[in-house]
This record gives structure tokens, C-alpha cells and sequence, in this order.
């Protein structure tokens, strides 16, 4: 399956939430990665069919999604940002819901929920109400909801967002799970969330696509902008203002420095091996490279 | 189906709202006893409660002549010696019903004497409306005025052969026709649930999710439409027997049940021949026909805001304006305004109780059928509405169908 994005453009006023935007996705793990408001929920929204762009189209294996229609909403399993769901359902009410919005006859759906709670490991919880659930517990519901009609893409909008970091760990192994022979796009801003997990990155910032490329490459790209500064304790920090650092840590030698700049930013300064990260801060951070 | 049995379970068959439902059949069996008790003269544990029952036994049934006869052999002299200032004001007088003089005179004509006077004489009334209408219709027909001639003929045939040959305790009815407790109670568990409708599926972001659903988009609103037919449909039918049942335990409705419903003290010039017991069942059904269009333009109103506190205030607004229209032009004769208002189905008492018609294209139309008519074309408009606004709403637009 291959979902091509083809200029897609999309306006708030004046604003642009999404412009020109063009991909092409086919099967794994692929990272939606940008900063808050970099237009990643947009571009879900419009892939879903929630929000119309005002140019530019989506088409899978050649066919526009709108044509598609119902066809292609049956071929998605998608968690929204922050849902709560119903509180006074159960679990397994919610999923039965669930199933029957999805057109998913409700003894197969049954079994399907309850397969794929064992797999989550909340087969103990499904009698429990969803607003007695943890936040963590929650969105794990939310990845069967998704799962249900055993999905070709995976549409996951920040899934980790507000979770503690056991939890988003335990997500994080969950979509590699189910990334099995399926698509799977992950839109975060937490860098951490597709470090290990994306076969793809997709870097979007203020509506424009960045950067499509493999983790692997993106570091690459990075090699040679990131760097590792010790200075002594009681040196200026203030010089180093001018530059994007992505860690800061107090040691006995005095204090370390991660930044990533074009130039070298100190005498003392020595290249370090970039992650993901480092290409973040590269496109997002405070200072243009 | 599967769909509305979950909108049924996610909307109505909540804790809260079964709360609400147990509460205010609690308050209204408990309104109904103290609308009885503080306007009935025949409270529980009363002298008349008990004098009353004794004497019924006597008057109740066919009403005959000598029926008649005995009751004016005992009420005649009361009533002499009431007006001419004779009577004792002892209340220990041997040989009376009561122990008073006064209370004997009033309990026997409240009770008795006026009633079956009014029923006894009510063949004659209904004749000469029929014999008045009739030349009426012909006069107009004379006129060429056909709307006229039309409105008298079946004025005429409406009250032709009208007659009520029973005489059944109906106190009850009259209270139970005029109580209007229970309407104020379906109305806050109508706003309560229905302006959530909507609003809760927006406020748990489960929108997002239903449009994304192959199953749902439009097919969740009419599912909700019907989760809330059904929703408002039972909880008026509900109180609806509730206050049958109340009135029934409280006072008395059973024994009336089978006199027709002009036997009532406020439905003489009723515009439908039915009896009391089938009355009520129409009554019922139309109560339940208001609310329910009613419930679909709050279900309407629901889909404005992200909140459930506008559609609430929306809704209550909406019944307070045809509440106030109601009162305003109830008794009027601006027929036109009772039928254009779902409240005169709702509280249908001037509706049904009075014969009164409304011209639709020349045609004389009985108030009760065009509001009836008209009330259920308001629902349809206001579900279509629902359906309407819910495919046109933000999220909506975009998705795929």
C-alpha cells in the first residue's frame, strides 16, 4: 500500500497550518515529528477525513481518499489527540461501541477486544469504568479501539502525550507490535517517542515538510554540527546563548555541554555522535543554523 | 439497531438519570398526594371522606329517577333550612350525615347534587347545541358562507345523541385533567439528557472518532434520534402513568373510567367522544407526541456549542416562550396560535376539552387534529435539523462519506 500526499495546503485565516505538503508512505513505522503547532494534527485531520485541505489531494495506491470514502475509513485504525472517551462505559462496553461503529459484527468484535486487551495487558481491567482508568491505561484502550478492525494504516496523534515514562515505553513497544505488515503514522513532538521505534522520520515545521529520511540518515545529515563543550565551573555561560544546546550537565570537571551549531562553538569543543534529537533542535531550535 | 441500544446506554441509561427518574417519581406521587389532599374536601381520614363513600353507594350507577328523588328528599330540606337561617350550627346533630347541618347541605350538593344535576341535564344542553348548530348551518349555507355551514355540521354531529347516564365519582378527573406537575418534570429530564446529546460526544473528543468510523457519521445522528425518540417517548409515558397511578391511589379514577369524557366538569364542551379512561391514554399519547417535538429541537439546539450548559438554557428558553404563548393565548380565541404551539399538545386539556376549529385553506379543522398534525411536522422539521446542522458541522464537512 503507498498513500501519497500530494500539495496539500491548508489555511487558518491567514495562517498556514499545512503548505504544500507532499509525501509518499508505504509501509512501517513512520515518525510525524514537529513542535506544537507545526501542523501535524492538520495534516492527520485531513488524512482521516475530518478536515478538508483547501488544495492539493491524498491518494492511496493511485485512488483519491474521497473517492475511497468508507472504503478507506475501514482501513484505518486511528487515536485521536487526547480522547477521554466515555467515562461510564466500560471497558468492554467501549469497545463493543466501538465495533459497532466500525461495522465489526459484535461476536468476532468480541473476540477481537478481547485479544487484543490480553495483548495490552489490560485483560484485568475490561469490567473497570474508563474514567477509572490511568491516563497510560487509557491509551492503551484507545491502540485496541484502533486495532479492532485489524487496520492497513495505524493512525496514532501524540498517544504519549501526558503519559509517564513507564507507560510510554510500554506504548512505544505496543507500536512496534502491531507495526507487523501495517502502516503506522505516529505524529509527535516528543523526539524519544520515534527515535527507535520509525523506520521514517517526517519533519514538519510551521506547515512545510522538512525532511523525509530514515533516523539513520537524518543523523547523518547532522554529522558534524553536534558538538560536546566542558568549560570550568564559573565560566561564562552566557556565551554560549548564541547556540542551540540540547544538554546541560553539571560534572566534577566543570560543566557539559551538547550543542549543535555550523561552526565549532568553543576552543574546547570536540564533534559528538548526533541522534535524533540533535537533528530536531537542528530544524527546531531557538537559533537557525 | 446496535447503535441506538448504545446511544440509548451512553445518553439515558445512566446513573444520574435513573437518579433523576426514581426522584421525581417520588416527587410527583408526593405532589399528586398534596394536589389531592389540600383541594379534595374528601381527604383521607375526613368526616366527608367517609360520609361520602357511605352515600355513594346509594347514588352511584344509572341514574334514576328515584335515585334522584332520594337524594332530594334529603338534600331539599338541608337546603331549606340553610337559606331560610333555620339550621343549628351544632355539629352534633342527631340524624345527620355529618354531625352539621351546613356540612351535610354542602357535602351533598358538591358532591352529588350538582354533579348529576349537570349530568342529568346535560342530554338537554347537548340537544339544543346540536338543534342551535344545525340552523346555524343552515343559515350559513343560506349565506353561502360554507365555512360556517361546515363548522356547525360537524358541531352538530359531534354533539348529537351526547348524553351521560351513569353518575361515578369524577373529582378525580377534575384534578387529574388540570395537574400539570409532571409536565415540568418531563422537561427537566428532557433538557437534562438531550442537550448532552451532542455535547457530550464533543466534550469526550469521541466526534473525532465516529466520523473516522466506517459506521458512523450520519448513521450515529439517526441513531440518536432515535435513542432520544425513544428516551422521551418512555419518560413522558412514564409520568403519564404515573399520574394516572397517583391520582388513581390518592382519590379515585377507576369508577369514572367508563363515562364519557364530556362528564367531566371542565371537558363539557369536549370536541372528542371517547371516555374518561380512553381519554387519558389520548392524553398521554399526545403529551408524549409534544415532548417528543419538543425533544428534537433541543436535540437541534444540542448541536450549538461545545458544552451542554447552551443547549440546556437554548431548550428551556424554547419551552418557556411556548409555555408563556400557551398561557397568554390559551384561552383566548386565537385557535391558530394553540395549534402552532407544541405546549398546547403537551398541556392538552384546551385542546381536547373544548370544541374549537381552525380554518386550514377554508376548511374547519378541529384544534386537537391540526395540533396533533402540526406538532408532529415540528418534529420532523426539528429532526431533519438535527441531521441537518449535524452534517454541516465543522468537524463534519470534512469527512469522508
Amino acid at each position: 500500500m503507498e498513500i501519497r500526499f500530494k500539495n496539500i495546503s491548508k489555511r487558518y485565516r491567514r495562517k498556514y497550518a499545512l503548505r504544500d505538503f507532499s509525501a509518499t508512505l508505504s509501509s512501517g513505522v513512520y515518525g510525524l515529528l514537529g513542535a506544537n503547532g507545526a501542523g501535524k494534527t492538520t495534516l492527520i485531520s485531513i488524512l482521516v477525513g475530518l478536515v478538508r485541505p483547501d488544495s492539493g489531494r491524498i491518494t492511496v495506491d493511485g485512488t483519491d481518499v474521497r473517492e475511497l470514502g468508507r472504503e478507506f475509513l475501514s482501513r484505518i485504525g486511528y487515536l485521536p489527540q487526547y480522547p477521554e472517551f466515555y467515562r461510564d462505559f466500560t471497558v468492554t462496553d467501549f469497545l463493543a461501541y466501538m465495533c459497532a461503529l466500525k461495522g465489526i459484527p459484535a461476536a468476532e468484535g468480541k473476540k477481537r477486544a478481547s485479544e487484543l486487551l490480553e495483548v495490552v495487558n489490560l485483560s484485568d481491567a475490561r469490567d473497570k469504568k474508563v474514567g477509572a482508568l490511568s491516563g497510560g491505561m487509557r491509551q492503551r484502550v484507545g491502540i485496541v479501539q484502533a486495532m479492532l478492525s485489524d487496520p492497513a494504516i495505524l493512525i496514532l496523534d501524540e498517544p504519549t502525550a501526558g503519559l509517564d515514562p513507564q507507560e510510554r515505553i510500554r506504548f512505544r513497544n505496543l507500536i512496534t507490535r502491531f507495526s507487523k505488515d501495517r502502516m503506522v503514522l505516529l505524529a509527535t513532538h516528543i523526539v524519544s517517542d520515534v527515535e527507535f521505534i520509525a523506520n521514517e522520520v517526517i519533519l514538519l515545521k510551521e506547515g512545510r515538510l522538512v525532511c523525509q529520511d530514515t533516523p539513520h540518515e537524518l543523523e547523518r545529515e547532522c554529522a558534524g554540527l553536534v558538538w560536546t563543550v566542558t568549560v570550568p565551573e564559573g565560566e561564562d555561560l552566557g556565551q554560549f546563548d548564541k547556540f542551540n544546546i540540547s544538554n546541560m550537565r553539571r560534572t566534577g570537571a566543570g560543566v557539559t555541554m551538547r550543542i549543535v551549531c555550523r561552526g565549532m562553538p568553543h576552543p574546547s569543543a570536540v564533534h559528538a555522535e548526533p541522534n535524533l534529537e540533535d537533528v530536531f533542535l537542528s530544524h527546531f531550535g531557538e537559533v537557525e543554523l | 439497531m446496535r447503535l441506538v441500544g448504545f446511544e440509548l446506554k451512553k445518553l439515558f441509561l445512566r446513573l444520574p438519570v435513573v437518579i433523576a427518574l426514581a426522584a421525581f417519581t417520588v416527587f410527583d406521587l408526593a405532589k399528586i398526594y398534596a394536589t389531592v389532599d389540600s383541594i379534595s374536601y374528601l381527604h383521607e381520614d375526613s368526616t366527608w371522606n367517609r360520609v361520602y363513600w357511605e352515600q355513594y353507594e346509594n347514588y352511584s350507577g344509572e341514574i334514576t329517577l328515584a335515585k334522584i328523588n332520594a337524594l332530594l328528599d334529603v338534600y331539599k330540606p338541608l337546603e331549606t333550612a340553610v337559606n331560610d337561617l333555620t339550621a343549628t350550627t351544632r355539629g352534633d346533630v342527631e340524624g345527620t350525615l355529618t354531625g352539621n347541618v351546613y356540612s351535610d347541605k354542602n357535602l351533598l350538593e358538591r358532591y352529588f347534587v350538582d354533579p348529576m344535576k349537570r349530568f342529568y341535564t346535560y342530554r338537554a344542553d347537548a340537544a339544543e347545541v346540536v338543534r342551535a348548530a344545525r340552523e346555524n348551518a343552515q343559515f350559513y349555507e343560506s349565506l353561502g358562507n360554507t365555512y360556517e355551514a361546515r363548522r356547525n355540521a360537524v358541531i352538530a354531529r359531534l354533539y348529537q345523541g351526547r348524553r351521560v347516564t351513569r353518575f361515578y365519582y369524577t373529582e378525580g378527573y377534575k384534578l387529574y385533567l388540570n395537574y400539570d406537575f409532571s409536565t415540568m418534570l418531563i422537561l427537566l429530564m428532557a433538557l437534562y439528557a438531550l442537550s448532552q446529546t451532542f455535547t457530550r460526544d464533543k466534550e469526550c473528543r469521541m466526534t473525532e472518532l465516529m466520523l473516522t468510523s466506517p459506521g458512523g457519521g450520519i448513521s450515529t445522528i439517526f441513531a440518536k434520534l432515535a435513542a432520544a425518540s425513544i428516551y422521551i417517548l418512555t419518560v413522558s409515558l412514564w409520568f403519564s402513568a404515573v399520574d394516572f397511578a397517583g391520582f388513581e391511589a390518592f382519590s379515585n379514577l377507576t369508577d369514572a373510567g367508563g363515562l364519557p369524557v364530556y362528564a367531566a366538569e371542565t371537558f363539557k364542551e369536549a370536541s372528542v367522544n371517547i371516555t374518561l379512561f380512553a381519554y387519558c391514554a389520548v392524553s398521554a399519547l399526545s403529551r408524549a407526541l409534544g415532548f417528543w417535538s419538543l425533544g428534537m429541537i433541543f436535540l437541534a439546539l444540542g448541536e450549538v456549542g461545545d458544552h451542554a450548559l447552551l443547549p440546556f438554557a437554548l431548550g428551556a428558553g424554547v419551552f418557556l416562550a411556548c409555555t408563556l404563548a400557551g398561557v397568554r393565548w390559551g384561552y383566548s380565541s386565537g385557535t391558530l396560535a394553540k395549534v402552532l404551539n407544541p405546549y398546547s399538545v403537551v398541556v392538552n386539556r384546551l385542546l381536547f376539552g373544548r370544541t374549537e376549529f381552525v380554518s386550514i385553506f377554508g376548511v374547519p379543522v378541529l384544534t386537537w387534529q391540526a395540533g396533533l398534525v402540526f406538532t408532529a411536522l415540528l418534529g420532523i422539521a426539528a429532526a431533519a435539523l438535527a441531521v441537518l446542522f449535524g452534517g454541516k458541522s465543522k468537524l463534519r464537512k470534512g469527512a469522508l462519506r
